[in-house]
């Protein structure tokens, strides 16, 4: 098989794609595939790896145009004619190179996010709207001794978010957070329900507010690409309706407090 | 020097992961500066892939027979299961602050699995007498990275991140700073500092076979050893029986806790040949062996591996309580354990031994202080128990600050000439290295040296092995001064970060070889086949390695003994 490469450094006019010949082998990953090329062909090609467990999130990257994790991709299910899932308002316009989905694999920076090199992407911005959203607990009073007493179900909803690696594939993904940069995200606004629902947290109704706003919940269009590309099946989209609806209700009751009798 | 690339600041934690950013909070609460230097994003850190649990004496769940967890009954199972070696005031204090450090975690905010009575759950671990490990489902390490990750940013702690640190400087024996290369440009970076802490993690990716992250490549336990610090123990180095073949990525002891049995390729049952009461289940250093021993008989499958079968259990049972594993396995073997059986072998889990430091963290090297797995304090002695590593990460990534705290307060600030020296030094290395042109490429190199210790110093050692081994590393030490990258970019090279990790991995695979096989005896995960027990007449000690005129040299140092007397080890 042939891996297709998106290559950029400073001072290039435009990105050029490299095509490499890869002795395909059961079980190969992508990651495995880029290692090959580093060792084999070209020790400047550049892409960052670290658990290549699928638990670290460093490895998110555009392959056959779907956002996922280099780790956790096979070759074999790509040239199978395995598309992944299917995206609202994808592929991008602005990646025109064709490929043959037959015998080609190609693999791009995740869009969305300036390249720094080759497959390195700049995540200031994706770790900016992280920190917007004031990322921790803020601890109820009085503190109790030992741990606080969460029951089975309370965790359950929790860890519908938790499990987020921050690999910023839904970033990527999302058509919103292409036209808007200033829009939080997906990620963002999962780790901000997050705390929205932990029964430790104190300003519970604070973390409503906080994207109450154009470029926070009401920015979300629902096309739930978010949803699907998440390596750890984190829905984000779940937690933007859930707010939307509690702010709607909020607002109903305020609106009826103030005309009632 | 570009003043802009000298920073200062009271304490220099390298590493992001768990250790680090504890460690970091301490320092920040106590009014003094710092920063994290870190070679990957902190939520990238290896602590994230840490599945099991963390031990603490909750006693949340009872005992057999209704008895109290304690911990002292902790202690207990931490010293058996380090097959005696490990210091035991320290395994007191590590087991004495357990719950407080669950409970802090928790406060902050780490979501736990829960009891139906909402307190924290704790499921039985290997070694363990009592179910005594706090887990987040199969993410204890997750949730507890980006809970402290969280903490971080409230309180607005500086991290280089993506800066690889080249060397430690030493100012009249003093360690006052570091320098490093910021991955991403290029520049070199000096940083002045009263005290470094290192917390960089363990060094399995010197085998080829391993579970660890790709970036466990051992540099913080190579920068001590260069500073002049000792290295203790480092020959202890654990293995798990069940990774997966190709990857070596980790399949869980619940397979096996679940029915799951091992497999060679005559369709043989082979652990009832090597463990007959506990089968499956025995310990993993047994489990490992047997493996290891059935593929060298040539019973193994191609590929150098056996097969781990769970299609018994039913769709139903694998899906319920072992989803996690059925995906590893369809992700990363192409293999789906519902139709076929999973290929396993073992492979490099833990390692041990690092930088010799006390309970406070402090090295032979005054100014540097070490905590977590790239440290030995020793709480793990020959053979780490699971849940024990999460809590020695925040344990001692909180007393290691304090003591550092406590030490720093009366010191002058340091002069920071000798930094923009190193920094210049440095920079004159890096130019060198990406200078050389025409010499052996470095990742066949790489490859070779990482199989040549899993064969060499793997499951099984022996002192012919060992020695050939060890001529090798000093060839490979040798060979790596006329390695040529291609690549001579400053900016983004990772050819040039490969090949410092490799220096790296060089030298602590000499300290490690040396200390295998100066110690003739076999003690928890150090398997000797030409010394087939333990020798507590000659062996109850630890080994330090030092470096002296550019050479490692292995000596001895006592063992804290105190509460429980050695005693042979079964389970």
């Amino acid at each position: 098989m042939k891996l297709k490469v998106f290559r950029f450094r400073p001072g290039m006019d435009r990105p050029r794609y490299d095509t490499f010949a890869i002795a395909s082998r059961h079980g190969m990953t992508v990651l495995g595939a880029l290692f090959e090329v580093q060792a084999l062909y070209d020790d400047s090609l550049s892409f960052r790896y670290s658990c290549r467990g699928a638990v670290c999130g460093t490895c998110a990257m555009l392959i056959n145009r779907v956002p996922r994790l280099a780790c956790r991709t096979q070759l074999e299910a790509l040239l199978a004619g395995n598309p992944g899932p299917a995206l609202s308002q994808y592929p991008l316009p602005e990646y025109p190179e064709p490929w043959d989905p037959e015998e080609e694999v190609i693999v791009e920076p995740l869009p969305h996010l300036p390249v720094i090199k080759d497959l390195i992407v700049d995540m200031t911005t994706f770790f900016d709207d992280y920190r917007a959203v004031l990322p921790v607990l803020k601890e109820k009073e009085p503190v109790p001794e030992k741990e606080w007493r969460m029951t089975p179900e309370a965790v359950r909803e929790l860890e519908l978010y938790t499990p987020c690696i921050l690999c910023g594939a839904c970033y990527a993904a999302c058509p919103v957070n292409g036209k808007n940069p200033r829009y939080l995200g997906p990620a963002a606004l999962a780790k901000l329900w997050r705390f929205r629902i932990d029964p430790r947290e104190r300003d519970a109704a604070d973390r409503l507010r906080a994207a109450d706003n154009p470029e926070g919940w009401w920015a979300c269009e629902f096309h739930t690409n978010c949803r699907r590309v998440c390596p750890k099946s984190v829905p984000p989209d779940k937690a933007i309706g859930h707010a939307r609806q509690e702010l709607n209700r909020m607002k109903k009751n305020q609106e009826s407090g103030e005309t009632g009798p | 020097m570009d003043e802009r690339s000298i920073h200062e600041y009271d304490v220099v934690i390298i590493g992001g992961g768990l250790t680090g950013l504890r460690a970091a909070l301490q320092v920040t609460r106590a009014g003094r500066s710092c920063a994290i230097v870190s070679k990957v994003h902190p939520l990238r850190s290896h602590s994230v892939a840490a599945q099991g649990g963390m031990n603490a004496s909750l006693g949340n769940v009872p005992g057999p027979e209704g008895t109290q967890d304690s911990w002292e009954r902790h202690a207990y199972d931490t010293v058996k299961g380090s097959d005696f070696l490990a210091d035991q005031d320290a395994v007191e204090r590590m087991c004495r602050e357990a719950p407080a450090a669950v409970f802090e975690l928790e406060h902050m905010g780490t979501v736990w699995s829960r009891l139906e009575d909402g307190r924290i759950a704790q499921r039985p671990f290997g070694g363990a007498g009592f179910p005594r490990t706090c887990y987040a489902t199969d993410r204890t390490g997750h949730n507890m990275l980006h809970t402290l990750y969280e903490q971080l940013t409230a309180a607005k702690i500086p991290v280089y991140e993506e800066f690889f640190v080249v060397s430690l400087v030493t100012d009249a024996g003093r360690c006052t700073g570091c320098t490093a290369v910021e991955l991403l440009t290029g520049t070199v970076h000096g940083f002045v500092t009263k005290a470094v802490l290192m917390a960089t993690g363990g060094f399995g990716r010197i085998f080829s076979r391993s579970t660890n992250a790709l970036i466990n490549t051992g540099d913080g336990a190579a920068l001590a050893l260069r500073a002049g610090a000792r290295l203790k123990d480092m020959e202890f180095v654990q293995f798990h029986p069940t990774t997966l073949t190709g990857s070596s990525i980790l399949i869980s002891e619940a397979a096996r806790g679940e029915g799951g049995v091992l497999l060679n390729r005559t369709g043989e049952r082979f652990m009832a040949r090597y463990a007959p009461q506990s089968l499956d289940l025995a310990p993993r250093d047994v489990v490992a062996r047997a493996i290891e021993q059935e593929i060298r008989a040539g019973r193994g499958f191609e590929g150098s591996c056996v097969h781990l079968d769970i299609r018994h259990l039913g769709k139903e049972r694998i899906m319920e309580r072992l989803p996690g594993i059925r995906q590893i396995a369809i992700d990363f073997a192409g293999v789906d354990p519902l139709t076929e059986p999973i290929p396993i072998q073992p492979g490099q889990h833990y390692s041990m031994g690092g930088i010799d430091v006390g309970i406070d963290g402090v090295s032979s090297c005054p100014g540097l202080y070490a905590a977590g797995e790239c440290a030995c304090v020793s709480v793990h002695g020959a053979n780490r128990l699971g849940g024990n590593s999460l809590l020695e990460t925040v344990v001692f990534g909180r007393l290691v600050a304090d003591a550092t705290i406590r030490e720093i307060e009366s010191l002058p600030r340091p002069d920071p000439r000798p930094v923009i020296a190193a920094a210049g030094e440095t920079e004159a290395k890096i130019d060198a290295i990406l200078g050389r042109t025409g010499g052996e490429s470095l990742f066949p190199l790489l490859e070779s040296f990482r199989e040549m210790m899993f064969a060499r110093f793997g499951i099984f050692r022996e002192v012919s092995a060992m020695e050939g081994g060890l001529v090798q590393i000093l060839d490979f030490q040798h060979r790596l001064g006329t390695v040529s990258i291609t690549d001579k970019d400053r900016a983004v090279n990772q050819a040039l970060l490969r090949y410092l990790e490799l220096e790296a991995m060089v030298m602590v695979g000499e300290a490690v070889a040396r200390g295998a096989i100066e110690r003739k005896e076999s003690r928890g995960s150090h398997t000797r086949t030409d010394f087939p027990t333990r020798d507590d007449l000659h062996y109850l000690h630890h080994t330090i390695a030092a470096m002296e005129n550019g050479r490692i040299t292995i000596s001895a140092a006592p063992v804290t003994l105190g509460i429980f007397t050695p005693e042979e080890r079964v389970y």
